[in-house]
């Protein structure tokens, strides 16, 4: 049993990281403090229900 | 930096035709600005969301990222934006957006029936037809034109019809009853709307669809909570108990989906 703590540890530990959405997932809300060019039909995805919204992260670095 | 440049010109193609644009970054609106300015570029005239920590919700480990989400908040794309993969799915995803409301565009229609397009365009679509019928007999020259129309607003009808029934066939009875009470609404007196209507008294009239639409019922409010941030193990422990509850119908097989589309 002993040998088998330590696995254990590092898997309560390890990182719950988010896989990559990807097709058929429903789009989480997103959250955004300020914009450059306010979006005139909503902010937030929910206002956008009933559009095709193209969706890019993006950096200027 | 990277795709703001090519995407100015997507945007320039598909955002009149209905596609709505977000760039989103974790860096603030000066950064954003200095950044382009250093570079040459003016800012775009889409929206660019600042100071977002959203990209590890979708996942994302490298930008830039791009996704393509439909109607109905439903992710149908999913790549690097320099690839112009999405292009593909936009027109079909178009389509389907315009079918998912009361409204319809009728295309182009001759002056004397812009009002009528009007109608149609506010889902008023049983009102759009009598209006069509008073002014062809004002001016029996419209003929042709009315009748086309009349014509595509029937076929936009049993398109409407044959959405419904694609819900039904795996089980989403509630989401087919809401979508077709509205479009029996938009489309009540015409003759696709009495056809819309026949459908709904059959459905309530029989006890599987109204047993499946109250399970449908249960899987919207989980798929709206999870939507709304509720944790996955919680929505996944939810959707595996509805799913016993479904056990040998066609939802069952759409819970399982979307559970494993939870999971990732």
């Amino acid at each position: 049993m002993k040998t088998f703590a330590p696995a254990l540890a590092m898997a309560l530990l390890a990182p719950t990281a988010q896989a990559q959405l990807g097709p058929g997932a429903p789009a989480p809300e997103i959250e955004v403090k300020s914009w450059l060019n306010t979006p005139a039909e909503g902010t937030n995805l929910e206002d956008l229900r009933g559009r095709v919204v193209f969706l890019e992260f993006w950096a200027t670095w | 930096m990277s795709s703001i440049p090519h995407l100015v010109e997507v945007y320039e193609t598909w955002a009149p035709r209905g596609v709505v644009f977000l760039a989103l970054t974790d860096e603030s609106p000066k950064v954003v600005e200095g950044g382009l300015s250093r570079k040459g570029v003016e800012v775009p005239s889409y929206p660019i969301g600042c100071q977002s920590r959203d990209g590890s919700k979708f996942g994302v480990r490298g930008i830039p990222a791009a996704f393509v989400i439909d109607h109905e908040g439903t992710i149908i794309w999913q790549g690097h934006p320099g690839s112009g993969g999405y292009v593909s799915v936009f027109e079909a995803a178009l389509e389907k957006a315009a079918d998912a409301g009361p409204s319809w565009d009728p295309g182009e229609v001759p002056a004397e029936l812009s009002k009528v397009k009007e109608l149609c365009k506010a889902g008023e679509l049983g009102k759009a037809w009598a209006q069509c019928d008073k002014l062809l007999k004002k001016n029996p020259n419209l003929e042709k034109d009315v009748i086309s129309l009349k014509e595509n607003l029937l076929h936009a009808g049993n398109r409407r019809i044959t959405i419904a029934e694609d819900h039904v066939s795996l089980g989403r009875c509630q989401v087919a009853l809401d979508y077709l009470e509205m479009q029996a609404n938009a489309f009540s007196r015409t003759p696709i709307g009495e056809t819309m209507r026949e459908t709904l008294a059959g459905w309530k009239k029989d006890r599987g669809f109204k047993s499946l639409a109250s399970l449908d019922k249960k899987l919207i409010k989980i798929l709206a909570d999870h939507r709304k941030g509720a944790e996955r193990t919680k929505s996944i422990k939810k959707l595996k108990s509805l799913k016993e509850d479904c056990e040998g119908t066609p939802l069952a097989d759409t819970v399982e989906s979307n559970i494993s589309l939870i999971r990732g």
